[in-house]
């Protein structure tokens, strides 16, 4: 494959030098591409990008600072919005830190449940980001059969949460209701569709010429970029790196499951594409293990200091009533020890952590958001810079940058 | 720029001479970066791609046609099931007064801090409690429907319908007050449930689907 910056010094052979005047141009913060509001400074020679200076202000959201305003619970609906793609896997997170924290223990109802969801929220995003790149790219079909796929993925949020989107499901200690009854039949419906649809995503695009011209040798990173960047996620994964928090550092019930990460070594947009669509199949096969073993039981802990007492017990007993009044009041109930914990998880983008630092008080003294798609993005100009412009679109939309969580 | 390219090839050289071993716990994700003579000619691929996206004329349609109408037809409205965290509306106890005992827990749960409350003694009549919000407000266009203030309740009294086509024309209309909130579950059934939603099958509310309501 002809590498496109070598055309265009044939064609043009001063065209990336300085010494042709370059023109600045703006991609975004009102560009298709961008998925959100991201501004990126360019410099361009003719179509090759000279510089490029990412500017990420324009969502600029401050979950951070709302942060210490919250208690424990309330910022789990300040963490549905950082990545709204993928909300629940975000909730988990932010759940499971404070959960490190105050050393409090999930139970193994809510555990499986809570990977299930965390899996389904996997797939949720990856379809999506794979069906954007194919719409970045020109395939606009493919996105339309993908954003079906969410669809049906948000009906069963929305049984399970109440919430399509804004799922604010996780509580201190573990969810704030059990699953509905019919939650395996919906998953297992899902489950069993979904693979065919993968196919003909794969059928559409994986051997797709334009795709492939588009995508092959655009924006390869190299191992040791990618790592020193500190990225991530599928795209580090399409690196060669077998990175994945799920393996390194076991959280919930991983450890239960059969899976294995998958891996390239090209590093390149359709490196990732491939480490995506292997990593959903993967995910179903983790879904289906956890439906076999779901277990009976509560979903959340049965320690009434940090959670809520059943609805049943407030309106009968006094003292699961003093529990309740408890929780709820500021400068009671979920209160962690002082001290402070870094807690990742691996979301669709990759590690996700949360830094909690707390004060002895019922409200967070700090926290902090390692959103992945932050770290991704650090190396967009490694990636674009003495690249074609048109290739910028492809490597954005493979990096997956939520801009939600870029500046909090 | 110059270092930009230096990388590139570097990477190149690197994935050209051989694939380094697989990691543990890990495998290679299939694909092939080749392409096949056939692939290369292009037009074949157009085909198999225009031929697939034609099939999906066929497919049944997953959209809705909402026009906002037809609020019982699933295929014109989309219905979401009980649990679902709408709007809110307050209940009523057997003698019809609100439930609601002015313990301010749903104000201090709601993280996005859009209920007021303002509680006042209750008239002589009344036996079972002492207090009762002369003032209850919910600013809806702050709250974020996370459902927290349901949660919190002790007595049962403020709960989220499954309405979620919240619409108005001034904002001042969707500031609800403590009327407009028992109004609420009285147009849709549900305002002297007993339950509150579980999942577990016991049933809550089931919201009447009537004319008028939502």
């Amino acid at each position: 494959m002809s590498n496109p910056v070598e055309t265009v010094e044939k064609i043009a052979p001063n065209a990336t030098s300085a010494v042709y005047k370059s023109m600045s141009l703006n991609l975004g913060p009102q560009h298709p591409a961008t998925h959100g509001t991201l501004r990126f400074k360019l410099e361009v020679n003719g179509e090759v990008i000279a510089k490029c200076d990412p500017e990420i202000g324009f969502l600029h959201t401050g979950f951070e600072k709302l942060g210490e305003y919250r208690n424990y619970n309330q910022f789990v609906v300040i963490s549905d919005r950082a990545n709204y793609l993928s909300p629940l896997a975000n909730n988990i997170g932010f759940a499971m830190a404070c959960e490190e924290l105050m050393d409090v223990k999930v139970p193994p109802r809510g555990q499986y449940v809570r990977v299930i969801m965390a899996e389904l929220a996997r797939i949720a995003d990856h379809i999506i980001s794979v069906g954007l790149q194919g719409m970045d790219l020109g395939a606009f079909s493919t996105m339309l059969w993908t954003f079906i796929e969410r669809e049906k993925l948000y009906d069963i949020f929305e049984a399970v949460t109440g919430a399509r989107l804004t799922t604010s499901w996780t509580r201190i200690g573990g969810i704030f209701r059990d699953v509905p009854k019919d939650f395996p039949d919906l998953v297992r419906g899902f489950i069993e569709k979904f693979p065919a649809v993968l196919e003909e995503i794969e059928y559409m695009l994986s051997r797709n010429r334009i795709f492939m011209d588009r995508t092959i040798g655009v924006g390869a990173l190299s191992r040791e970029h990618a790592i020193q960047y500190g990225v991530s996620g599928p795209v580090l994964r399409a690196c060669g790196v077998a990175y994945d928090v799920r393996k390194s550092r076991p959280y919930l019930c991983y450890n239960d499951f059969d899976f294995k990460i998958p891996v390239r070594f090209e590093g390149d947009v359709y490196a990732r594409y491939l480490v995506r669509l292997a990593e959903m199949k993967e995910s179903i096969k983790i879904v289906k293990q956890a439906l076999e073993k779901l277990p009976e039981g509560p979903v959340s802990a049965l320690d009434h200091k940090v959670t809520l007492p059943s609805k049943d017990m407030v309106y009968q007993d006094m003292e699961s009533l003093i529990h309740h009044f408890k929780i709820i009041m500021p400068g009671h109930g979920v209160i962690p020890p002082k001290g402070e914990v870094y807690s990742c998880t691996e979301t669709s983008n990759g590690e996700l952590g949360y830094y909690i630092v707390s004060d002895g008080t019922g409200i967070p003294y700090r926290i902090r958001i390692r959103p992945p798609s932050f770290y991704q993005l650090q190396t967009f100009p490694l990636q674009t810079e003495g690249k074609m412009l048109s290739d910028a679109v492809a490597v954005l939309s493979s990096l997956n940058v939520i801009a939600g969580e870029l500046d909090r | 720029m110059a270092g930009g390219h230096g990388h590139d090839s570097h990477g190149h050289a690197e994935t050209a001479t051989a694939t380094p071993p697989i990691p543990e716990g890990a495998f290679l994700a299939p694909g092939n970066t080749e392409m096949t003579w056939v692939e290369k000619l292009y037009l074949p691929e157009i085909m198999k791609g225009l031929g697939n996206t034609f099939t999906h004329l066929f497919h049944k349609t997953f959209t809705v046609d909402y026009d906002g109408t037809q609020r019982d037809d699933p295929r014109k409205f989309h219905i979401p099931r009980e649990g679902y965290r709408g709007e809110h509306y307050l209940k009523k106890d057997e003698a019809g007064h609100v439930k609601c005992v002015a313990c301010f827990m749903c104000a201090a749960a709601c993280p996005a801090e859009c209920i007021h409350i303002e509680a006042e003694a209750v008239p002589a009549d009344w036996q079972d409690r002492e207090r009762y919000p002369k003032r209850f407000e919910i600013d809806l266009l702050r709250c974020i429907y996370c459902g927290m203030c349901e949660e919190a309740c002790p007595v049962d009294a403020i709960a989220l319908s499954t309405t979620y086509n919240v619409v108005a024309d001034q904002r001042e209309a969707k500031v609800y007050n403590r009327e407009k909130l028992l109004h609420r579950g009285e147009e849709l059934g549900i305002s002297l449930t007993k339950h509150h939603y579980r999942p577990d099958g016991i049933p809550g509310h089931v919201p009447e689907k009537k004319a008028g309501g939502h």
